[in-house]
């Protein structure tokens, strides 16, 4: 009794920010609701990238516009804290390019041919930087014998050049984090590259 | 004597090349190793046993009611530009599903000038700002430049009936929802940023939507 009654007190003296954060801390849901609120109250895009239950939101005030199913997810470096962060650059071995029009060439659209820039013209596989040195790689999932190579490419990718980069950022007293994520078809992949555009905010969860 | 002598120092220069590069490896390894232990996992279990669990219990629900309450509770645009699709939604449920054209991404130079254009139908969250009944196309000056022509000077030879179909609905800076001329290319990126509507979907978005209807573009 008397060893519940000094417990009692000694909670009370405790500030309730302290508390408050000790139990958020345990409490990663609120962490990520918290951090979604303070995106939806924007006007615009977010994206949630929920790594626990494989999947990644694209959300505009709360409510779901879309959503892809991940297949796989690895990572590496320092953890990444649960706030909102923005896309800074795609890194693309092959950036899709846009058409340029020919003034005066331009067909009547009776008999169009469609120049244009497609989902079909985006990529597949791509890195993208977040604040934070935080870095997605994203790809589809690869099937078949003909996926062997670049997967053997791949993991000598992640098991060599991540962790010079580690070293690198290292020296430099930065924050180095790779997530890889797996997504299910090629289209799945275009698709993210297509709606997830510079300067977008996300929270990785 | 001297063949030796070089093949020896090539295999000093690449054994320590070697044991540089086998040493960053390792290193970085244990950096990273080191960050992933400093008192976070990226995966942080939800741990339900703690003391003041009911109570963060209650406030996950209020935090998610408020994130609710920001979301449309009126009628909504969906605009996917990837799949070239519109969806009417109301809440969860999908009113009207729409295939679309939307912009072709193209980049348009002004010969001789400054001036460029990229044809991108904006993303982001919009609203309607006007409805228009059978709206009069003025055409603005890239419509002139890419046909080679030079840009009238009045409005009035710049005009063109009939070309943007029944309706229109005006969004963002100077963008529409309108009709077309061309159903045949609804599906695919053609437009110079406007957003292309079969005349049957027009028509039914023009009665749904009222001025202050959101538009949210991906």
């Amino acid at each position: 009794m008397l060893l519940r009654l000094i417990s009692f007190f000694a909670l009370l003296a405790v500030p309730a920010n302290i508390l408050g954060y000790c139990s958020a801390l345990n409490d990663p849901e609120r962490i990520l609701l918290e951090s979604e609120f303070t995106l939806a109250k924007k006007p615009g895009l977010y994206f949630i990238f929920n790594l626990k239950d494989k999947k990644i939101s694209l959300k505009a005030r709360g409510i779901l516009l879309r959503e892809w199913e991940i297949r796989k997810v690895r990572y590496w470096g320092n953890p990444v804290a649960v706030k909102p962060i923005a896309l800074i650059d795609k890194m693309v071995l092959l950036p899709p390019k846009r058409e340029r029009i020919k003034p005066g060439e331009s067909d009547k659209e009776e008999k169009y041919e469609v120049k244009a820039l497609e989902l079909d013209d985006m990529p597949s596989s791509y890195t993208l930087s977040l604040t934070g040195g935080i870095f997605l790689s994203l790809r589809p999932e690869a099937k078949g014998w003909i996926s062997i190579f670049p997967l053997a490419l791949n993991t000598l990718r992640w098991r060599t050049l991540l962790p010079l980069k580690t070293v690198w950022f290292f020296v430099r007293k930065k924050p180095f984090t790779s997530i890889e994520i797996v997504l299910k078809i090629k289209r799945e992949s275009q698709a993210f590259y297509w709606a997830f555009t510079e300067g977008t905010e996300c929270i990785i969860f | 004597m001297f063949k030796k002598k070089s093949s020896l120092i090539t295999w000093i220069i690449l054994g320590t090349l070697l044991l540089i590069f086998m040493s960053l490896e390792i290193a970085g390894h244990l950096i990273a190793g080191k960050s992933s232990n400093q008192g976070k996992s990226h995966f942080v279990e939800n741990n339900t046993d703690q003391v003041g669990w009911g109570e963060t219990s209650l406030k996950n629900k209020d935090l998610r009611r408020r994130i609710a309450n920001l979301s449309p509770r009126e009628l909504c645009i969906v605009i996917d530009t990837a799949n070239n699709t519109l969806n009417l939604k109301k809440e969860e449920q999908i009113i009207r599903k729409c295939v679309i054209s939307c912009g072709s991404g193209n980049i348009l130079n002004e010969p001789g000038g400054g001036r460029k254009w990229i044809f991108d139908t904006p993303k982001g969250e919009f609203f309607v700002k006007s409805k228009i009944k059978d709206p009069y196309w003025i055409k603005p000056d890239w419509a002139f430049i890419e046909e080679g022509k030079i840009a009238p000077k009045d409005a009035k030879d710049r005009g063109e009936a009939n070309f943007l179909g029944e309706y229109a609905l005006g969004f963002g800076d100077r963008y529409f929802i309108h009709g077309t001329l061309y159903t045949r290319l609804l599906g695919r990126n053609v437009t110079h940023g406007c957003v292309r509507v079969g005349d049957e979907d027009l028509r039914e978005l023009y009665m749904a939507t009222t001025i202050g209807t959101k538009i949210f573009i991906f």
